[in-house]
């Protein structure tokens, strides 16, 4: 058998043939590490994407100092603003000023911690900072956009531009928000512009907000359902807006300080008028009076509720008519106090038909009319009807009772009845040949009738027959005047 | 290594396990100290006797090779499989040493050991395999042709084959044997089932006790070798990982930013 020869097992550590290889390995290594540089220690390519396109510091990129770590790595003290804040001037005044994004930033000196280069020479620093951006900062919140109508997270390029940028796009709002609330957004945008974050930071509750909502905040109804938003939410203020009437209606100054501030007690958002009182639908006119004529006093001033009536109970001021007409009225007044009393609801109903009234239109009160009472003529109250003629008031004289008939007007003038004369005549006195023809000529008994034969050598058989055959009949034929108004046989009035 | 598979996997769903990553960072960490604790522990319980009183030598190993195995896939884990600079060195040296520990641990179990684990002599290795050939000298006494025969068959050893395939190729050598035995035995019918099982305990352990003969030899050699290897590449593995947590520091990455 073949004899083996025992030998001492040699340490395998310090053996040298070991430790010489583990040496030979080392030293490989180490010229490995010098030769490579910084490289050798690098986890991953800078990123080769420029910045905007300019030129900082002397770089175009981080890749264009890819092999020196110094630019970026403080030894044992890592990457600081400080280092990078040598080519991103832009940053370092904005947070020497406090302006700009980065000055809102907490621990923004650490760079490293948003921006994380050697992530490939592709990597885009701006938007792989963007998972440790804490969108708070900026004037909108994420706090109500995080998930989008259908319940899907919100991605930074559903607002954002998604080309590299950061700027949000100018439909980024309302492409998401049109398509949820169209006629909504339309009336919004309309009144209150495009620009969303003018208004919104993101926290609000609108995202949720709906018209039902608003109901329970402030119900819409009645004439309130008609009012653009912007009437009430102005400068876009949706917050801490009164909810009471008088927070935008003033009180009209006729009732101002009248009633107490319970609008709601006496009026319905239909609309102001008619208001409610006692339970029932109240119109001023409905009281017996109208207020039509008394929009404004004399002066032109409103004519308030305390004018005429009392506070506490809204009673009449049985002084309240006279308080304001009879120092505006001085003249008039005192005399029509004397001709028809101070109970001036028994004539007057406040529906204006005496406030713009020229008795001339109606009646012209001349001569001897002008100084008779009124209550001479109008004896009944409140009649509109009162007779105009003559002889309601003045009986006929018995000197020409029934020979000159009652239009009076015809001989007689309103300064007096006497001199008489015949004023007016229309059938032409001169009618015939031989100038003015005698009266008796045609009125042979009485001047309220006439005949025609008294100089006509007319038949009136023969008139008669003649005028039949035009269809003329008896009753009508006697009336020569009606059909012949200037006694001529040539004009003759049709009708 | 499953359950840190399973963790991994599933944190990637959520994050970005890079190696300055907290959780890529920690797993480095932690590998690290691992694979520093597979050196040491078991370097010092095997070659000192400081820690004599810590139990046998093969517990330490199980937790050597435990750790060996724990340590680099935490590391491999680190390196978030980006293979780059010193760091991506440093992670194929980390397999290299592995796969040296394999064929290490290999050919550590071809050294004969005593019940104490320490490695046999070739003298008590010879005076094991002439006692089991005394026993199967008496077993085979008073016994039918048969018998003899077969013990006489598998008692034959190839000859001249290279001790470095027999080193190696044991284990399907081995199986082989144990095979055709198994066969051998079944047929034949002269002897109940307990002579047939003592039988073949002693034929098995005499052909281990030849093969262990044969390669002794050259198992020391190729593990000598085998250390010269191991250990250089180890050697320089903690060095480069030294260097690569020197960088770190340097460059504040990982926790230190």
């Amino acid at each position: 058998m073949k004899r083996y020869r025992l030998r001492e097992r040699q340490h395998p550590i310090f053996s040298p043939v070991a430790m010489i290889s583990a040496l030979i390995f080392m030293l490989s290594l180490t010229a490995g590490i010098y030769f490579k540089g910084g490289s050798a220690f690098s986890p991953g390519d800078l990123s080769a994407l420029p910045n905007s396109g300019a030129s900082l510091g002397g770089f175009n990129s981080h890749l264009a100092f890819q092999e020196d770590c110094s630019q970026c790595h403080e030894p044992f003290h890592g990457i600081s603003a400080e280092l990078c804040e040598r080519c991103h001037q832009q940053i370092k005044q904005q947070r020497e000023v406090g302006t700009g994004i980065h000055s809102q930033i907490d621990l923004v000196e650490q760079c490293g911690r948003c921006h994380r280069d050697h992530l490939g020479a592709e990597a885009d620093l701006l938007l792989s900072s963007l998972p440790f951006f804490n969108h708070n900062v900026t004037s909108f919140s994420l706090a109500r956009h995080s998930f989008d109508y259908q319940g899907a997270a919100i991605k930074c390029a559903g607002c954002h531009q998604s080309d590299g940028g950061i700027e949000l796009r100018p439909d980024a709002c309302r492409q998401c928000h049109q398509a949820e609330q169209p006629k909504f957004i339309d009336l919004h945008t309309t009144a209150y512009g495009t620009v969303c974050i003018d208004c919104h930071d993101g926290k609000d509750t609108a995202a949720s907000f709906s018209l039902s909502d608003h109901q329970l905040i402030f119900p819409l109804d009645g004439a309130h359902s008609e009012v653009k938003c912007e009437s009430c939410h102005q400068n876009g203020d949706f917050t801490d807006l009164p909810q009471d009437c008088g927070g935008c209606h003033l009180e009209p100054p006729v009732h101002k300080g009248f009633f107490n501030n319970d609008c709601a007690g006496c009026h319905t958002t239909p609309a102001w008028k008619p208001a409610v009182l006692d339970g029932s639908s109240f119109d001023h006119a409905s009281a017996r009076f109208g207020l039509i004529g008394h929009e404004a006093g004399f002066d032109g001033g409103v004519i308030r509720c305390d004018s005429c009536h009392a506070a506490a109970d809204l009673s009449f001021n049985p002084n309240a008519c006279l308080d304001c007409h009879t120092p505006a009225q001085p003249e008039f007044m005192p005399q029509h106090l004397d001709a028809v009393g101070a109970a001036c609801f028994n004539c007057h109903q406040g529906n204006g038909n005496t406030r713009e009234f020229d008795h001339a239109a109606v009646w012209p009160l001349q001569g001897k009319h002008q100084n008779i009472a009124c209550l001479d003529c109008h004896q009944q109250p409140r009649s509109d009807s009162e007779p105009r003629e003559c002889e309601t008031c003045h009986l006929e004289p018995q000197i020409h009772f029934g020979a000159f008939g009652t239009d009076c007007a015809a001989c007689h003038v309103a300064d007096g009845w006497l001199p008489a004369q015949l004023i007016r005549h229309d059938f032409p006195l001169n009618h015939g040949e031989g100038g003015d023809v005698a009266c008796v000529t045609c009125h042979e008994t009485v001047y309220v009738e006439y005949t025609c034969y008294g100089c006509h050598e007319h038949d009136p058989i023969e008139i008669a027959d003649k005028h039949q055959g035009e269809g003329i009949i008896m009753p009508e034929l006697a009336a020569c005047v009606s059909c012949h108004p200037t006694g001529t046989e040539a004009d003759i009035k049709d009708d | 290594m499953l359950l840190l598979s399973g963790v991994y996997i599933a944190y990637e769903f959520v994050a970005d396990p890079r190696g300055s990553h907290p959780l890529g960072h920690s797993l480095g960490i932690l590998g690290t100290f691992l694979m520093v604790l597979t050196e040491l522990l078991y370097s010092i319980r095997k070659r000192t006797r400081i820690l004599n009183w810590a139990g046998p030598v093969r517990h330490w190993l199980s937790f050597h090779i435990f750790t060996g195995l724990v340590g680099p896939f935490l590391v491999v884990m680190h390196t978030g499989l980006m293979f780059r600079g010193l760091a991506g060195i440093s992670m194929l040296l980390t397999l290299l040493v592995v796969a040296s520990g394999f064929i290490g641990r290999y050919l550590y179990t071809a050294l004969p050991r005593a019940l104490s684990g320490a490695a046999m002599s070739r003298r008590e290795i010879l005076a094991a395999a002439g006692r089991t050939q005394a026993e199967l000298n008496r077993f085979q006494e008073q016994k039918p042709d048969q018998i003899r025969q077969m013990v006489a068959q598998f008692s034959r050893r190839t000859e001249h084959r290279n001790p470095l395939l027999t080193l190696f190729g044991r284990f399907y050598f081995n199986w082989r044997y144990r095979l055709r035995l198994r066969r051998g035995l079944r047929r034949l019918d002269s002897l109940e089932m307990e002579g047939r099982r003592q039988l073949a305990k002693m034929l098995n352990q005499k052909r281990d006790l030849e093969i262990q003969i044969e390669i002794l030899e050259a198992a020391r050699r190729t593990l000598r070798y085998w250390h010269i290897l191991h250990v250089p590449i180890g050697l320089t593995l903690f060095f480069s990982a030294a260097i690569h947590v020197l960088a770190t520091f340097y460059f504040r990455a990982g926790f230190f930013k």
